[in-house]
């Protein structure tokens, strides 16, 4: 009797265990199907904000409130990609919800180098995006 | 050769386009662009470290049937030897739309003519209000 209770202990432990690591896998699954569904309109987005920055810095003294608006609209939008992404993208991701949040919070608005800072950054995560999506097809395959 | 590289390179162009440190010129397109299937209407020139940057828009018939066409569009951007014998094309990347759009704000002056226009009429929510 007391073996059998010993059994049951150890299954019950592996079941556990199992529980998790099945919910690990089901929300890598779900976070891989988001992303493959929304990845590529998000990459459409932040090569909007890109060209958009791009234009505003070609008259930077007029450009005003725009760059602060459009400063905005890009962190928003990093922040609705950043739980589809994993490990790396999302550590990129996040330094750059950070950057995108302090340019907002300081006194002064951005200046033109701050602005510049931004748009290179976003143009090598635009990349890394193009990449992740090609690597998310022939995963698939 | 790296992609990162030459994103890098072409971001450099773009800084130095809007700083109006390195100049451009529009010009017709030469005879070579005018050859094949894509249709050429200008090409902007620049000199860097004795080398030439040409950049050119094109479009393009891109068929979807037989008998099914729709415009498509383009940009390159190509740089040649001191001679200008061979042309070496950078890889095809969206920030070299950026650079165009640049280019076709510094080359037409599109900033002088705006502020002339604003200076001689005064401001015009002014007016309205």
């Amino acid at each position: 009797m007391k073996v059998f209770s010993i059994i049951a202990d150890i299954f019950s432990v592996l079941g556990f265990v199992f529980t998790i690591a099945v919910l690990i896998k089901v929300r890598g699954i779900h976070r891989g199907f988001l992303a493959q569904a929304r990845l590529p309109s998000l990459r459409k987005k932040i090569r909007g904000h890109c060209s958009t920055l791009s234009t505003l810095l070609n008259d930077f003294p007029s450009a005003g409130s725009d760059i602060e608006a459009e400063i905005r609209k890009c962190h928003a939008n990093l922040e609705n990609l950043l739980p589809k992404l994993e490990n790396k993208q999302a550590t990129s991701v996040k330094t750059l919800i950070a950057f995108t949040a302090g340019l907002l919070k300081q006194s002064s608005p951005p200046d033109k180098d701050q602005v510049r800072k931004l748009y290179a950054v976003l143009v090598g995560l635009e990349e890394e995006l193009g990449n992740l999506s090609e690597d998310m097809q022939w995963k698939e395959r | 050769m790296e992609k990162n590289k030459t994103t890098k390179a072409i971001t450099l162009l773009l800084e130095q386009t809007q700083e109006g440190v390195l100049k451009w010129s529009a010009s017709a397109p030469g005879k070579d662009l005018t050859l094949g299937d894509n249709i050429v209407e200008v090409m902007y020139i620049a000199e860097k470290d004795q080398r030439t940057l040409r950049l050119y828009p094109y479009r393009f018939r891109s068929y979807t049937d037989e008998d099914e066409w729709h415009w498509d569009y383009g940009v390159t951007l190509e740089l040649s030897d001191p001679q200008k014998r061979s042309w070496w094309q950078f890889p095809t990347h969206p920030i070299i739309n950026d650079l165009l759009e640049a280019i076709q704000f510094k080359t037409v002056g599109v900033d002088t003519f705006l502020d002339k226009l604003i200076s001689e009429k005064g401001e015009p929510t002014e007016e309205l209000i």
